[in-house]
């Protein structure tokens, strides 16, 4: 395991370059966030450990990052004072563009992975917005009434893109759907993520621990409500699935781990994955197994989780598989990793060489570089 | 037609020849637009479709009607309709005929105008033939020598036209056909114009229709790779939700009160939210948890040791400062432990 102090500040998003598999970008915030200075860091994974290469100071927090997927040297940042900055790290100290749209903190930023010539960003002020590096105005924004934490371009498709909320909803907007109104622009889908579990589980089901729920039961100490949903609760992360492209798994305040299929969202979530002790901060899918799920928790861990769904023989959570075959197992946790000392804000996979390497960062003020194939159980 | 030209021939010969062709050409004009450079010429050309009857009747009673056969020659081939030399007329003729060619390209509206003085006369297809063969048995100084001068021009045009682009070949004299029959076919005209319009207009009505919701299928398709339906989503369970966490947050800052007070404020509330995080946590006795910095920093802001100032958190001493409202956010829905702390993001 590598570790990297980011003396000072208090780690809040993590990013491996989409370019380098030695470079790893880290936003951090002073004083946790609350008030104070921001910076982004550029590590380099060198033969005598994790060195930065560079970093960009700024007058607020940073809460997210995301790297260019076109350019290298590029990157965006999103600042708790509702800037959205990109910088490109062939140039010191200041960013190449600013915009100053959101009217407050800019919680999560991301690059769309398969045109990559937008990015979006999520905001308190109840807005994603999608922008273009070399436009100064943003391209589009989208409503969601509700503060917003987290906003992902699908990976399958250059026009899908989904968010999540504190009001407790999944939103998916589809940019060439038709504006319908001021509240449903470009909207085609707002899932209510405490719905009730689905109650078949999956079109995919071939189970092959023979009978009994494929889901970790959902322990009592979890509210339900009579209807079997549960309360509201805001949504703080969320994911869409690299392999299955309808799958996107949400975390938030109410420390469960859910997954949906967009194809029925409104059947409730496909897994229900109990275990953190505090709030879900970040999730990521892998990008090399279809069913492995890595979190960062409130509760100062990070966990690895399968959802049960794998392709491929050899059940899920083993191997890319050989043959295009669906089986089934178990959701559940594999393993975790408690080295960090204070809340776990950030986790990244890297998407070079061994399938299991990854990052996370913390309010410890650490990087750790590991792989998760050592804590799997 | 070739028989028309080589072939030995009568004169019913030559007239059965040319009617069929002119119904032809009518049908083809009528029916609507059709895979050939005449149609798409005569779509364009706004002064064609209307002078063609009058140029029929004007050849069954006009003095002039010797005169198309000049450049009707059989020997002529492809007429050059914008040759002056061709026509052989008067020589203002030839100027008219120049003037006129432009505003059949150019700009249609203005020149007629000019050249058909005056304007309100021309109520229809068939109102200025009527209007000319009144000037032909009752001439009047002022209006008949530019009407004159302004139709043969146009015969000559309409007809060069008819010979360049769809029958070179077919030199026909068309002054043969009798007056009777094209009285007929205007008024014929008249109602098939309506229904060619109206027909077309239902057609592109169908088209965007059509259209329409064949970029509603195209979207359907477009989205079906990932499977998403387009169903109308109902928002309205969202909106009738009650605001929990970030949401419950009122960014509105009220303006009339100091921003000692503010601050003050806020400093009281940031110990009031580290207390009620604290409560939260005081039953989890992990070491982890008991150590923390951020925690340790919560009680110091509950118990008014430290205080935010301006950028940064400094040791309480007397003036509380402000607050930053993530801080807040940490206070929202109950008994999820930490999970408020989310807030501070």
């Amino acid at each position: 395991m590598l570790e990297f102090r980011t003396q000072g500040f208090n780690g809040y998003g993590v990013k491996y370059s989409p370019f380098f598999d030695s470079r790893i970008a880290v936003s951090a915030a002073a004083n946790f966030g609350l008030v104070g200075n921001g910076r982004l860091y550029i590590l380099g994974l060198t033969p005598n450990g994790i060195v930065a290469e560079k970093w960009y100071d700024t007058q607020d927090c940073l809460f997210d990052t995301a790297w260019s997927e076109a350019h290298e040297n590029q990157i965006v940042v999103a600042s708790g004072d509702g800037a959205v900055k990109l910088f490109d790290l062939n140039l010191d100290n200041f960013p190449v563009q600013s915009w100053h749209e959101h009217k407050r903190e800019v919680f999560s930023v991301h690059w769309n992975l398969t045109s990559k010539d937008t990015f979006c960003s999520s905001s308190w002020d109840g807005t994603v917005k999608i922008w273009n590096p070399t436009r100064p105005a943003s391209i589009l924004t989208l409503p969601t009434n509700s503060c917003t934490y987290s906003a992902s371009w699908s990976p399958h498709s250059p026009f899908l893109l989904s968010c999540v909320s504190s009001d407790s909803h999944l939103r998916v907007f589809d940019v060439r759907a038709p504006t319908v109104s001021g509240t449903t622009n470009h909207l085609v889908s707002a899932t209510s993520i405490h719905n009730a579990p689905a109650v078949s589980n999956t079109p995919y089901a071939c189970t092959i621990d023979g009978p009994g729920s494929l889901l970790p039961p959902i322990p009592p100490t979890v509210p339900r409500l009579a209807n079997g949903t549960f309360p509201p609760s805001e949504c703080l992360t969320h994911d869409w699935n690299k392999y299955r492209d309808t799958i996107i798994a949400t975390g938030g305040v109410d420390r469960l781990i859910r997954t949906f299929d967009l194809r029925m969202p409104s059947q409730g979530p496909l897994a229900v994955l109990p275990g953190h002790g505090y709030a879900i901060r970040k999730l990521a899918w892998s990008p090399h197994l279809p069913d492995v799920l890595l979190s960062a928790s409130y509760d100062m861990t990070c966990r690895v989780w399968t959802d049960g769904i794998g392709l491929g023989v050899g059940g899920p959570g083993v191997s890319m598989g050989k043959t295009s075959e669906v089986v089934q197992g178990p959701a559940r946790e594999m393993g975790r990793m408690a080295r960090h000392t204070e809340f776990v804000t950030g986790v990244d996979w890297c998407l070079f060489g061994a399938e299991g390497w990854c990052a996370s960062c913390g309010w410890d003020e650490r990087l750790l570089v590991w792989d998760v194939r050592a804590i799997m159980g | 037609m070739t028989d028309a030209l080589c072939g030995p021939s009568n004169p019913l010969q030559h007239l059965q020849k040319h009617t069929s062709v002119d119904r032809t050409l009518q049908q083809d004009r009528l029916v609507g637009p059709r895979h050939s450079p005449v149609q798409d010429f005569r779509s364009q050309s706004q002064n064609a479709g209307i002078l063609d009857p009058e140029f029929n009747a004007f050849q069954a009673g006009a003095p002039i009607a010797a005169e198309p056969p000049q450049f009707h020659h059989p020997q002529q081939g492809p007429a050059r309709q914008f040759d002056p030399s061709v026509q052989g007329g008067p020589s203002n003729w030839a100027v008219d005929f120049q003037r006129l060619n432009l505003s059949n390209s150019a700009s249609p509206l203005p020149q007629q105008k000019s050249a058909y003085q005056p304007p309100a006369q021309r109520s229809g297809p068939g109102g200025w033939h009527q209007e000319f063969m009144q000037h032909e048995v009752h001439p009047q100084p002022v209006s008949s020598p530019l009407a004159h001068q302004a139709y043969q021009p146009y015969m000559g045009h309409g007809v060069g036209n008819f010979q360049s682009q769809f029958a070179p070949r077919a030199g026909q004299p068309q002054q043969q056909q009798p007056a009777q029959a094209d009285k007929g076919k205007e008024i014929w005209d008249d109602e098939a114009f309506e229904q060619a319009f109206d027909s077309a207009r239902l057609a592109m009505l169908g088209q965007e229709e059509q259209g329409q919701s064949r970029t509603k299928e195209t979207l359907e398709q477009l989205t079906e790779p990932t499977e998403i339906t387009v169903q109308p989503t109902n928002l309205d369970h969202i909106s009738e939700q009650a605001r929990i966490g970030a949401d419950t947050i009122d960014h509105q800052e009220s303006n009339n009160r100091t921003e000692e007070e503010i601050t003050r404020d806020e400093n009281d509330e940031l110990a009031r939210v580290a207390g009620d995080l604290l409560d939260k946590v005081k039953d989890d006795q992990s070491q982890k948890f008991q150590q923390s910095n951020f925690l340790a920093l919560m009680r110091r802001f509950r118990d008014h040791e430290v205080r935010v100032e301006g950028d940064r958190v400094v040791n309480n001493e007397s003036s509380p400062e402000r607050n930053n409202s993530r801080m807040t956010g940490a206070v929202d829905s109950e008994g999820t432990g930490m999970g408020q702390s989310h807030g501070f993001a």
